[in-house]
């Protein structure tokens, strides 16, 4: 038996769920009618090739890899926190209300902003994770409802202290002292790309290399036998809601203080919307393996901008992404896909390595 | 008996609960008023009632579809196409039923025969049917945002004095009703609630679980058709990516607030029905008109959310009738 580790897993994982879903996105648009060439060259040419696509992929990679990171937080501690989506939204209130009201220097400014988005989304989250533990309120059920009250919750501030004057669908704007500059000029990458890739590496390290997190992927295995071992699960499991919700808190603050050139949100909150189902999408395509949702965020990212090049150049709509997302859940939703990819694996690995072989631990 | 005893305190207290809370705007604005406001309450309950009543049924067999909310879109989208290009209501209907059948047995085959894990099965169709229809809607229909059904394709409503009442809401109520029996009462019904509880032991009374699970996945499959159709040819009119509004969510929502009951699953139903058509109330009344210019709609519009999780915390049931929902079965 050869030991599969499952970083390793997880990376074949992403590059089989990205040749079948490649595969559908150019498929969808000739049953349509459309040139699979001319597809290629507007969508992932625009993505992979044009610097403006380039630049958005990573964009769009920095909130995706923190609402995923907040998900494998949630799911390997047990607990489907379908919750990320509305505390993204309640986190960008937060941040907003800092950036645009309270007047710091710059640097100390970016702090304030950015720890109020984490503490939003963290309280977000405290809810769910008393009404789970007092009166076993299920999670999914929970999130859901909250998710729906952060959508309004956004219009309603929107449309009230966070109004624009001038603009009355749009929130006011973040301050000069508050804003994450571009790094490159005309692009929206900022200092946060490179950061939400340590915040996954720091998951990592908290999830695999401390004792802290072995308790919480241990409560996630088995909670019977966790706490039969004297893991204090309930308080785990508090603890990774909480926790999602500052990660999410910090794709709320990706998205307004590091959002150039809008910093600022809208009352239907469209720049908000999606960022956590989509997080769902990278880290289910990354086996829930925080080293390997880089890969996974950095594809799902590619398609947003593929489809962004598809409708600019063949007018076609952007939610062909979502098809296509939906699909790479549906096949890692199964067991047989896991099974093609271990056997893939070993093909390739041969019999010389160790003997153990790792499933799909805390899924 | 006491578990009989308790299922029927409750079933009477949300009754009294729901009683009050339609009589509440009938001591301000009087009775005709009140009578309209239920009838839209009824209105509003009708999707929820028949997506959580086909959820009872696969909950039951020991499944957890969180898909609803998608086939509910699938089933709009393909009963709207049927509308559209027949002309006939009557082959919609079943086309919105047996597509969201279709789609509930493609859940059922792949959850049991394919072990597929359901909630992400689940999620992936929601994912999925937003795009979908985003794209028929483009393709089909030429329009990006939302397709207006002609006024002769959608369906009749039974006019009273106080508002319209839909056919679709009376076969709601009637088909929640019906699973009451038909799991209570028949053999099916009784074999669901053994696969529910056990099925090892089931599978060794020589009772198929597979076959009973995918039956119990396409028959609650097209009870979501038949509320996506509603919402389409009936109560909404259009149909649009966001025609469905959470509203499949709601539904579980109101199957874990019933306790896999259907009876107080329809209850809940016309609660968060009632709690709508009370966000709308309060939104006209007087004393709200300055909160409404600021921005208050969106305030309104958060109440039923936060209603169902006071509901799911006020009548949380502890009672749990089907072990194990949402586990693969593997015979051995």
């Amino acid at each position: 038996m050869v030991r599969i580790r499952m970083w390793r897993y997880g990376f074949y994982s992403v590059v089989a769920s990205t040749g079948l879903s490649l595969a559908i996105m150019i498929l969808v648009p000739w049953i349509f009618g459309y040139d699979p060439r001319e597809v290629i060259g507007a969508g992932f040419g625009y993505a992979l090739l044009s610097r403006r696509g380039l630049y958005s992929v990573i964009a769009n990679a920095t909130p995706l890899l923190a609402t995923s990171a907040a998900w494998i937080v949630g799911v390997r501690t047990g607990v489907f926190n379908i919750g990320v989506e509305g505390a993204v939204q309640v986190a960008a209130i937060a941040a907003l209300t800092c950036g645009a009201f309270v007047k710091l220097p710059s640097g100390f400014h970016h702090v304030v902003v950015c720890a109020s988005a984490l503490g939003a989304g963290a309280l977000w989250m405290l809810p769910v994770a008393y009404l789970k533990r007092k009166w076993n309120v299920h999670e999914v059920l929970a999130t859901i409802m909250l998710n729906w009250v952060g959508l309004f919750a956004v219009g309603a501030t929107v449309s009230t202290f966070l109004r624009d004057s001038q603009w009355p669908m749009f929130s006011v704007q973040i301050l000069p002292s508050a804003r994450v500059l571009p790094l490159f000029g005309g692009s929206n990458v900022t200092i946060l790309s490179p950061l939400s890739l340590l915040i996954c590496l720091a998951v990592y390290f908290v999830f695999w290399h401390t004792r802290l997190g072995m308790h919480l992927r241990a409560t996630g295995y088995d909670m019977s036998t966790a706490r039969n071992l004297g893991i204090r699960t309930v308080k785990m499991q508090s603890m990774a809601f909480m926790s999602a919700g500052a990660l999410a808190g910090f794709a709320g603050f990706v998205l307004t203080s590091g959002m150039p050139p809008m910093w600022r949100i809208t009352d239907s909150a469209e720049i908000l919307t999606n960022w956590g189902y989509l997080g769902i999408a990278v880290s289910v395509l990354s086996r829930n393996h925080p080293l390997v949702t880089p890969f996974g965020a950095f594809f799902i990212a590619m398609l947003l901008a593929a489809a962004r090049g598809l409708q600019i150049y063949l007018k076609l709509p952007p939610e062909i992404t979502q098809v296509v997302v939906g699909l790479i859940i549906f096949i890692n939703a199964a067991p047989a896909f896991a099974g093609i990819v271990q056997k893939a694996l070993l093909a390739v690995s041969g019999p010389s390595t160790s003997s153990r072989e790792e499933g799909d631990r805390g899924e | 008996m006491t578990n009989l005893l308790r299922m029927n305190a409750a079933r009477s207290g949300v009754l009294v609960f729901i009683v009050l809370l339609a009589l509440a705007p009938g001591l301000y604005f009087g009775f005709e008023h009140a009578v309209s406001l239920f009838l839209i309450g009824i209105a509003a309950m009708a999707p929820i009632a028949l997506g959580a009543a086909g959820e009872v049924i696969v909950e039951r067999c020991g499944m957890f579809n969180i898909g609803i909310e998608g086939m509910m879109l699938v089933s709009a989208l393909f009963s709207t196409w049927v509308a559209t290009v027949s002309g006939s209501l009557g082959w919609a209907i079943i086309a919105g039923g047996v597509s969201g059948g279709l789609l509930g047995l493609a859940f059922g085959v792949l959850a049991t025969r394919g072990r597929f894990n359901q909630l992400l099965l689940g999620l992936g169709l929601n994912t999925a049917a937003v795009g979908l229809v985003t794209f028929v809607l483009f393709f089909g229909f030429g329009t990006l945002g939302f397709y207006r059904i002609p006024p002769n394709l959608r369906m009749p409503k039974v006019m009273t004095q106080y508002g319209p009442l839909s056919y679709m809401s009376c076969l709601a109520v009637v088909l929640s009703v019906g699973v009451y029996f038909i799991l209570a009462q028949t053999r099916f019904g009784l074999r669901a609630k053994g696969v529910g509880f056990n099925p090892f032991v089931t599978d060794t009374l020589g009772i198929d679980v597979y076959r009973l699970r995918t039956v119990a996945a396409a028959v609650g499959g097209m009870f979501a058709g038949l509320a996506g159709t509603y919402l389409s040819l009936d109560w909404v009119g259009l149909i649009s990516p966001t025609l469905v509004q959470g509203r499949g969510f709601i539904a579980l929502a109101c199957v874990k607030f019933g306790g896999l009951d259907p009876i107080l699953t329809l209850e809940g139903a016309l609660l968060f029905g009632l709690l709508s058509s009370m966000s709308l109330w309060m939104q006209n009344l007087p004393g709200t008109a300055v909160l409404m210019r600021q921005g208050g709609s969106y305030l309104f519009l958060m109440l039923p959310y936060l209603a169902v999780l006071v509901i799911l915390v006020a009548f949380r049931q502890q009672t749990q009738l089907a072990k194990g929902i949402g586990t693969p079965y593997r015979r051995a």
